[in-house]
């Protein structure tokens, strides 16, 4: 935490004050551009961004980016500071306690490094803090933290660069565009040309940290709408772990991509919250990630594997999560463009769940009579707590349409939980679902109005210790207004290079009613912002 | 593990020669904002600038800003080519990173889109050779200023806010911006003396921005206000 708060500090006055102010964070300070270029909305990605981001950090088709010259340079052009969250809340409940309202220390800060080192390495690595960051342990007891780290820290290398099977020309065409013939190095290096057949950019491979859903339709990280942690009631205490108390509100995050499951554990002994994104979706995991195009460039295809949900290091060996997603885009103008991706992950022994079975009988010892026949149980036999790892398969489907100024998306998925020990018959659904569906649309320059819809049928257990019995369906609505104040755009209004949002959003609980976590999930106001340099 | 390598061999060998290179670097490097059909409608093109000017340029209409030709005429190849290879600050990257054979061949792939280019013989207007541009062309340079209206769009002290600066259009209504000359590093068609030398005589076709060849036909004049714009850069 110490170190996230020096680098933070470091760039502050590093990067904040320029000399010639031009653009915004790494990448528009690196190659002299405004956020539009490769976002729609920042941070959602256009398909120039798309492409940006799939090419290594570097604009597509290209290879060569010169190093920055100077160390200054290098600074301002490779590193970033971006804070974000939710700067005042007013929520309550449905019906029930006192509303809560006042403000509050941004969420999430974080340090970038990132940009291409050669024509085919590039780096990219987040160092993140976050603040207020709610679980809750087997025993039911919440535990709120600061938390921070390499969020994500990743080599992007492209093979075909690096093993000199690259597309590149053939020397007839030297002849026929009147080339120098003088410079064949420039005919060697070329780009991994697209045709019309079965030729592609890439296989790119992702090594490290990595955020896979990146290239899915509707990416995780890339959303218009904060992610608002877990909310505890006032009797949880100032310690850094109480017990008692009550959860006030899930993780406000796109239900899609939740665990979707009650009651299951993280290898690292705490609670995943239905909400929690998961699998695919988490925001970074360590893993290898492949990915690149075929057919003409419409075909994006990915496969990889993380060690996902697995907070303490040597659980990861136990745990083994594979994906495949395939993504079709569509159109190439402004009319009309979009993608959809289908998806499907299995995650191994990725979940735990805490049962109880009957005490096990006593070890019969060697030498001892055996009896003829097995004699029943004990009586006051008892129970003893047992844990059983879960496997998880996550199949779904996104797609992403744009026109103009709209921007809409959506995702559906459905996951499986397998190994449920045969105690919990009748008490755990192994089966979850969660959609998300998204618009937002470019009011004006500046004006983002957006609508978010969020469903999930939860599975789970049906009632255990740290939530009650109730339905296991939710359906959130979420209205947003984000107006990009400057937007690196405007050097004469702003002169040091920086990314200014506000937003102001209103989420309400379409199925309210009772305690149990959905229905008891509270509305809430919220004053969000975002500033990057 | 022989499997994955397997693919992996597979993905690398399915890259076949493309039928067209030229299309092929251009719809893989300049599609994502120009379009397919080079109508500057690609699918991120809206949110370049989204209700404003610069979008990306529409090639099927046969204007081109940034030339070294007197204005209506087409630009040369190096024109082209120099854009390519400089990018637009803020709105279009450098594409150097290409190699100077897929540089070229994009230029190729984007005059494909405007037949004119077949029959035309674009000449580069000449550049006289840069005098010194110390204080004294400057003071004399802010007399041009003033004398040639520039204060009209670009604002008595060059920021970009003059009296008309708000109503200005380009040649598809959007709005547009005059340069702010605080910020040299910004100007699309460059910053070195020759580049602003070739965009006063030339103009900025497609945008309010007219040629001055023939309104400022001394070049001396015309040096004196280079070094006006150039002395109003923030230090």
């Amino acid at each position: 935490m110490v170190v996230v708060r020096v680098l933070v500090g470091l760039s502050l006055l590093l990067v904040g004050f320029p000399r010639d102010a031009r653009a915004l964070p790494a990448f528009a300070r690196r190659f002299n551009l405004a956020c539009g270029a490769c976002h729609s909305a920042v941070p959602r990605l256009n398909a120039f961004g798309e492409a940006f981001h799939e090419n290594g950090f570097k604009p597509p088709g290209t290879m060569e980016v010169p190093l920055p010259a100077t160390w200054q340079d290098a600074v301002k052009e490779t590193m970033a500071v971006w804070t974000r969250g939710e700067f005042f809340e007013h929520s309550d409940y449905g019906s029930g306690p006192t509303p809560r309202q006042g403000f509050a220390v941004p969420e999430h800060a974080s340090v970038y490094v990132a940009g291409p080192l050669t024509t085919s390495t590039s780096v990219f690595l987040e160092l993140e803090n976050t603040v207020h960051e709610t679980d809750i342990n087997k025993h039911g007891d919440f535990v709120n933290s600061d938390t921070g780290g390499a969020q994500k820290a990743f080599l992007m290398i492209d093979l075909p660069m690096l093993f000199g099977l690259h597309g590149g020309h053939s020397m007839a065409h030297m002849d026929h565009m009147n080339m120098d013939p003088d410079h064949p190095m420039d005919m060697e290096m070329g780009m991994a040309t697209m045709g019309d057949g079965l030729v592609g950019h890439g296989p790119m491979v992702m090594i490290g940290r990595v955020d896979p859903s990146t290239n899915f339709s509707y990416a995780v990280d890339r959303q218009l709408f904060h992610d608002v942690p877990a909310d505890t009631s006032e009797a949880v205490g100032s310690g850094k772990t109480a017990a008692g108390g009550m959860l006030l509100r899930m993780p406000l995050q796109p239900y899609a991509f939740g665990a979707k499951f009650f009651g299951i554990f993280k290898r690292g002994d705490h609670t995943l919250l239905p909400t929690e994104p998961a699998l695919y979706h988490t925001e970074a995991a360590p893993g290898v990630d492949f990915h690149g195009r075929l057919f003409a460039s419409k075909l994006l295809y990915q496969f990889g594997f993380t060690s996902d949900a697995a907070p303490e290091f040597l659980d990861r060996f136990h745990t083994f999560v594979p994906y495949t997603m395939l993504r079709y885009d569509f159109g190439d103008q402004d009319g009309l463009n979009g993608s959809v991706s289908v998806l499907g992950n299995f995650g191994r022994n990725v979940y735990k769940v805490f049962y109880l079975k009957p005490t096990p009988l006593p070890p019969i010892l060697p030498g001892t009579v055996q009896p003829r026949h097995t004699p029943p149980p004990p009586p006051g036999r008892g129970f003893v707590n047992a844990v059983q790892d879960l496997d998880v398969w996550r199949e779904g489907i996104g797609g992403n349409l744009r026109r103009g100024p709209w921007d809409m998306y959506a995702a559906y998925m459905y996951d499986q939980v397998f190994d449920v020990p045969d105690r919990l018959a009748g008490r755990f659904e192994r089966r979850g679902q969660g959609l998300t569906a998204e618009v937002d649309y470019r009011l004006t320059h500046s004006l983002v109005p957006s609508l978010r819809y969020d469903w999930m049928k939860a599975g789970g257990f049906k009632s255990d210790v740290i939530f009650e019995p109730g339905p296991r369906q939710s359906q959130v609505l979420h209205m947003q207004m984000r107006w990009y104040v400057f937007e690196g755009d405007n050097l004469a209004k702003v002169p040091v290079p920086a990314l200014l949002a506000l937003s102001v959003r209103d989420s309400v609980n379409l199925t309210p009613g009772g305690s149990e976590p959905f229905g008891a999930w509270r509305n809430g106001v919220f004053l969000g912002f975002d500033l990057a340099f | 593990m022989r499997a994955v390598a397997a693919l992996m061999l597979v993905l690398m060998v399915t890259r076949l020669a493309a039928a067209d290179q030229a299309t092929a670097v251009y719809n893989h490097a300049c599609s994502w904002c120009h379009g397919k059909d080079g109508r500057g409608d690609g699918p991120a093109a809206f949110s370049i600038n989204k209700y404003r000017s610069p979008r990306p340029r529409d090639f099927t209409r046969g204007r081109f800003k940034l030339r070294s030709t007197p204005s209506g005429q087409l630009p040369t190849d190096d024109d082209l080519l120099r854009t390519v290879e400089r990018g637009i600050p803020r709105y279009m990257p450098s594409f150097k990173g290409l190699t100077a054979g897929e540089r070229r061949q994009a230029v190729e792939a984007l005059k494909r889109f405007f037949p004119g280019f077949e029959s035309a013989h674009p000449t580069p207007v000449t550049i006289p050779e840069a005098p010194a541009l110390d204080a004294d062309a400057a003071v004399r340079g802010r007399r041009v200023y003033e004398d040639a209206g520039c204060a009209a769009c670009h604002g008595d002290r060059g920021r970009g806010d003059g009296g008309s600066a708000a109503a200005l259009r380009d040649d598809v209504g959007l709005p547009i911006r005059p340069a702010d000359f605080r910020f040299p590093r910004l100007f699309k068609g460059g910053s070195e003396p020759a580049d602003l030398y070739r965009t006063l005589v030339t103009g900025m076709d497609g945008t309010p921005m007219p040629s001055y060849a023939s309104a400022i036909d001394d070049p001396r004049a015309l040096w004196d206000l280079i070094a006006y714009v150039r002395s109003l850069k923030r230090r």
